[in-house]
């Protein structure tokens, strides 16, 4: 009976300590990814936030500096358009942080690019343009999985596709290929989001 | 020796039962606690934190989330409603979470969306809210306290108060600004308050 009890307490109390714990998912290595949420944190998320932001999280043990940068599709070429840039603190690294970023549905055009790092939060809205034109529909692809992070090689995450013409039907690629072939997208307007690690310091 | 490991058995099997039970009796509207993640990814994807509360009031059939502006040192109710639900089933508490977003810009000033969650799971949000302010100092206050519902009676959310640079105003709020609405000396002050009624929609 003694022992009985015994155990039956020390499960109860074993079970009674692990409740308060959620086990620390190993991060090692460098690459980015499409941020994983708990059901709570999606339904605090869905309840905030009219339009829901796109989210993912990177872990970096090198680098001094980062840089969000959009492209636009011209000529069959991608060309520079806006960006965001942030210096990497050698003290902090490895860095866990999370990048959210919003879009027009309509135009493609940014609305929100934010950071968390160790250092805090950086939020950047870029002024929208109001001569961009509208596209009746849009598609969208993203980063589907984790993707191990070269110094000064861009990473695309995220691909906005615009047609004027909702009945045809179009092929959207996902960001890395998008940004490999831009010759086979055929969409009429096609922005990319990517983030480059460099190993250069902001000038 | 086994009276007291079965004492230490009772113990633990009465901690581990109330440690995820937190009975809130009546009829209330409390501020969320946030765990660290869900403060940090709201801070991430909205600079201004939302306002997020929890609500439990019995034998409400709707509630409306309404407009005040003070006019002559008392509080006027805009007319119609920022937001209005009902319940089909009066005899079950409307209980759920809401958000208030809200914003001191000049061009979007006050409340700029409200959504509401019921716990049965539905949403519902308002669209996009655009107040222009031509005042150069503005302000919002929000209630943090956990505040007892009155079935019929407004329960304060939000307040904005406005001024222009040579009106000196101090800026505080009351812990009732409803009862109180001679403490205010801004130019334009504006609550936002929720109403559970035990009267349907028109």
């Amino acid at each position: 009976m003694k022992k009985l009890l015994l155990s039956l307490l020390s499960i109860l109390m074993l079970i009674f300590l692990l409740s308060g714990c959620t086990p620390q998912q190993e991060k090692v290595g460098n690459y980015l990814e499409k941020a994983e949420l708990t059901e709570e944190e999606i339904n605090i998320l869905k309840l905030a936030e009219a339009q829901e932001p796109l989210l993912f999280d990177f872990t970096v043990n090198t680098g001094k500096s980062f840089t969000i940068q959009t492209f636009e599709l011209q000529d069959g070429q991608w060309v520079a358009s806006q960006g965001y840039s942030s210096s990497i603190n050698q003290d902090n690294l490895p860095i866990d942080g999370r990048i959210a970023i919003r879009q027009d549905e309509k135009t493609g055009a940014l609305l929100l690019i934010a950071v968390q790092s160790k250092t805090g939060f950086t939020h950047s809205a870029p002024m929208p343009d109001e001569s961009v034109p509208e596209y009746s529909a849009h598609s969208t692809t993203s980063l589907s999985s984790r993707t191990e992070i070269q110094i000064n090689k861009p990473i695309a995450f995220h691909v906005y596709y615009g047609y004027s013409d909702s009945q045809t039907s179009h092929t959207a690629y996902f960001p890395d290929y998008a940004l490999e072939h831009p010759e086979e997208i055929d969409s009429d307007y096609a922005q990319i989001v990517a983030i480059t690690f460099s190993d250069k310091p902001l000038s | 020796m086994n009276r007291i490991l079965g004492l230490m058995l009772s113990l633990t099997l009465c901690m581990t039962l109330l440690c995820g039970c937190q009975v809130q009796k009546g009829n209330y509207l409390k501020p969320v606690k946030l765990t660290e993640s869900e403060r940090e990814l709201l801070t991430l994807t909205n600079p201004n934190l939302p306002i997020l509360l929890d609500y439990h009031v019995e034998g409400a059939k709707s509630m409306a989330i309404e407009k005040m502006i003070l006019k002559d040192g008392a509080w006027v109710k805009e007319e119609g409603s920022l937001f209005a639900m009902e319940t089909d089933d009066a005899s079950k508490p409307m209980e759920g979470r809401m958000a208030l977003n809200y914003s001191t810009e000049s061009n979007s000033f006050g409340l700029t969306s409200a959504a509401v969650r019921e716990t049965a799971g539905s949403l519902a949000r308002t669209a996009e809210l655009s107040n222009h302010s031509e005042y150069e100092m503005r302000s919002a206050a929000t209630n943090q306290n956990e505040t007892t519902v009155t079935l019929n009676e407004p329960v304060y959310l939000l307040l904005f108060c406005a001024d222009k640079p040579d009106n000196s105003s101090d800026g505080t709020v009351p812990t009732d600004p409803l009862a109180h609405p001679e403490t205010f000396t801004s130019e334009y002050v504006e609550m936002i308050t929720v109403t559970f009624s035990d009267k349907p929609l028109h």
